[in-house]
């Protein structure tokens, strides 16, 4: 019996040894996960057609072009900050990763990605000029990130519905008067409640919220920072008059607008435009994408206006997600070729064909095949008039705490002046952190 | 049937084969000792790494400064971010929020459950589906539960549909300040309701007849009975239903993230999805860590506080 247990013990602590060992050499590294030579890239989101064509067409090409194998995951947008900081904190950030601009000001101001100036020198230089949004990656100056697409706002409506109304559909309105009139006459109440929206913008979260106002904001000839980056100037006259207007829009006796926290985004045949909740929208090109993909019937119906005017005509957009090159990477050269492989111009129409939006490439703007999609073309051809984030190192925080006032301002909560006031003090003292 | 015979207070020995008497039976002992500690050794092995480690670790990150992006790893401040937490109208925003949802879960939850277990306890033609109906909401997980909800609560739901039924207006059950918790609320209850009704069913199947008969024979009505003889013999299973649900419910996240994301105007935001934005929004973990800390000492608070509430509502 004693013996039968002394042996059970040695089992057991060889088995303990064994574990403790093994533990030890699978600690996690850079590129953990992959073998030694491969690339791995993270892209975001999870749009079937993207992983598809990224998956069947977009790695084998590069494989056979470069010898390079690509180890490609798609993660959610809700969750890529999340991986993204647990994967720098372990040591296991991929090659390249995608994500949107507004953390580019970030993730350069802790060297966690590097300049691309370098390798941008290298290519052909009316190549480097016929990428449409180079500028907006740039952090102090430098490359740190390559915009895979833009993206940008539009007023869309249904000319049914406008028609209906008695207004005309191939003149849609052009200034915030017109659009005011105009839902003044599309919106339809019922015992006191509204039941067709005359227009809405996009508010299915605070941070959609602050998008829309920076539409109405650059508009009204106004900018989140100064030119320097330094000084918070979203609270300016021009920022108060287009909180106000958005506000006059969801709030009292004749409000227009409703659906504050409804998810529109990508809704597809859900959204408010199909469902004959509302008339107009302020939506992305993606959102039109989905509309069209799932309730082409009603997508028939809807037409898209150039971006309004009150002093400037403008709307919120440009480089939507690029891509970056981890400063850890043991593979900076290839995966600075994957970047550029993705960019060849070939690839940069299919890659709009799959996700939409607007080319990365200046030289796609005349081609007949993009050019023939309803829910790129109008985008594509305001390109030159959207404007995006400021690349400023707390820009995400900074967004947050406007976000959380215009949706106060926008619930009625709080007047729009003093609501811009406090979110510019609280990102007044972010930026004195930096 | 087993007697203990010996006199009260008579000591016991530790050792049921007696004390050693002599150098081979203290080998055999030790070697027993040697191996029960070798056996639960992996246990204990895997318990440090998976628990005590983490715990250790996050409660040093509560006193650091740490923000993953940042390059050079946490920063020791001591307990300035603890001071910074409770300083911040946030946190205690987050706690009331917290406060609410849970008990108004419970408060919902509770009563019912004790309803329907008292309902299905009884006898009659197909109970045991009746029960498993009941119990299904327990199974399904609770993201998938939240989806249905998600589109049960949405402006083209179902709840919407009845009211335009009966001719009301819609409700914005998520998008509407006023309503959002409550309607969180009700989705949470209804999920909890199962689990614990099942535990109540058990505690009332385990009271003995013969109290029951006996306040049937001194003139009990079913009223007087529940109130007298079977709520208090229940008062242990009660004290374990709320004391486990609070735990459960002070940590809620998933069905909050996945419905309102702590919206609208941060009417929803319980302290999980607190902790969330500032560790993985604002990269803020040693207040992330130092908030998981103190929400660790709210969840023991109120559940002590519960438990003492209720073993004095028993004595009585």
């Amino acid at each position: 019996m004693i013996r039968k247990l002394r042996g059970a013990s040695r089992l057991a602590a060889a088995l303990v040894a064994v574990t403790v060992l093994s533990a030890c050499g699978t600690g996690g590294g850079a590129g953990s996960g992959a073998d030694a030579g491969t690339l791995r890239v993270w892209f975001p989101g999870n749009l079937s057609e993207e992983i598809a064509w990224v998956n069947e067409k977009l790695v084998p090409a590069f494989k056979a072009e470069h010898g390079v194998d690509v180890q490609v995951e798609f993660v959610d947008w809700a969750n890529l900050a999340t991986r993204l900081s647990t994967a720098f904190a372990g040591g296991t950030a991929p090659d390249v990763f995608g994500h949107g601009n507004a953390a580019a000001a970030g993730y350069a101001a802790n060297n966690r990605v590097i300049a691309l100036d370098e390798y941008l020198a290298k290519m052909p230089a009316d190549d480097v000029a016929d990428l449409t949004f180079l500028d907006q990656g740039k952090v102090n100056g430098k490359q740190v990130i390559m915009p895979l697409r833009g993206f940008g706002h539009l007023l869309a409506y249904r000319a049914d519905l406008v028609k209906e109304a008695g207004l005309d559909p191939d003149s849609p309105p052009r200034t915030w008067q017109e659009l005011r009139s105009a839902a003044d006459r599309l919106v339809v109440r019922k015992s006191g409640s509204i039941t067709r929206s005359g227009v809405i913008v996009p508010a299915d979260d605070p941070t959609s919220m602050s998008q829309a106002f920076g539409s109405f904001l650059f508009q009204a000839g106004g900018a989140f920072l100064d030119e320097s980056g330094t000084t918070i100037t979203w609270n300016s006259e021009a920022g108060k008059r287009a909180l106000g207007f958005l506000v006059d829009l969801y709030n009292g006796p004749q409000a227009v607008s409703t659906g504050l926290g409804e998810a529109t985004s990508g809704a597809g045949a859900q959204h408010p435009l199909v469902t004959g909740r509302a008339a107009m929208a302020v939506i992305t090109e993606a959102t039109l994408k989905s509309i069209h993909e799932q309730a082409p019937d009603v997508a028939a119906q809807i037409k898209v206006a150039p971006p309004l005017k009150d002093a400037v005509a403008a709307s919120f957009g440009g480089a939507g997600n690029g891509l970056f090159i981890s400063a850890d990477s043991k593979h900076k050269d290839q995966a600075w070729e994957f970047i550029e492989f993705l960019l060849k111009p070939a690839n940069a129409k299919a890659y709009v064909q799959a996700v939409g939006g607007i080319p990365a490439r200046a030289s796609l703007a005349s081609d007949p095949d993009l050019a023939a999609k309803p829910y790129i073309k109008p985008y594509m051809d305001a390109a030159s008039q959207f404007r995006g984030n400021p690349n400023v190192e707390t820009w995400t925080q900074q967004r947050d705490a406007l976000s959380a006032e215009i949706e106060a301002a926008l619930r009625g909560k709080a007047p729009a002046g003093e609501a811009l006031d406090r979110a510019a003090a609280k990102a007044t003292a972010l930026l004195k952190r930096n | 049937m087993v007697t203990d015979t010996r006199p009260a207070g008579a000591a016991v020995n530790p050792d049921p084969a007696g004390p050693a008497r002599g150098p081979r039976r203290r080998s055999l002992y030790s070697a027993q000792r040697r191996a029960g500690w070798i056996l639960v050794l992996p246990a204990v092995f895997a318990l440090s790494l998976v628990t005590i480690v983490p715990i250790g670790y996050g409660f040093y990150l509560s006193l650091t400064s740490y923000n993953p992006v940042e390059r050079g790893g946490p920063r020791f401040h001591g307990l300035d971010g603890y001071l910074d937490v409770l300083a911040s109208g946030e946190f205690w925003h987050a706690i009331w929020v917290t406060v609410q949802y849970s008990f108004g879960t419970l408060v919902l939850a509770v009563p019912a459950a004790l309803g329907l277990a008292l309902l299905v306890n009884g006898r009659f033609p197909g109970v045991a589906l009746f029960r498993a109906v009941l119990y299904l909401p327990r199974v399904v997980p609770l993201v998938a539960v939240s989806m249905i909800w998600l589109w049960l609560y949405s402006h083209d739901g179902l709840f919407n549909y009845l009211l335009d039924l009966v001719g009301l207006p819609p409700v914005d059950f998520l998008t509407d300040e006023d309503s959002a918790l409550a309607s969180l609320i009700v989705m949470r209850a209804w999920k909890a309701l199962g689990g614990s009704m099942i535990i109540f069913l058990a505690g009332l199947q385990g009271i003995p007849k013969s109290l029951l008969e006996a306040a049937s024979v001194d003139g009990c009505g079913r009223w007087r009975t529940l109130r007298h003889v079977i709520l208090p013999l229940l008062v242990p299973i009660t004290t374990y239903v709320v004391v486990v649900d609070l735990i459960y419910l002070a940590q809620s996240f998933s069905e909050i993230y996945v419905l309102t994301s702590g919206g609208p105007l941060s009417s929803t935001t319980v302290l999980n999805m607190l902790i969330y934005n500032e560790a993985f929004e604002h990269y803020r973990l040693g207040n992330a860590s130092a908030m998981a800390f103190l929400l660790f000492c709210l969840i023991f608070g109120l559940a002590y506080v519960s438990i003492r509430t209720m073993a004095r509502g028993g004595r009585r």
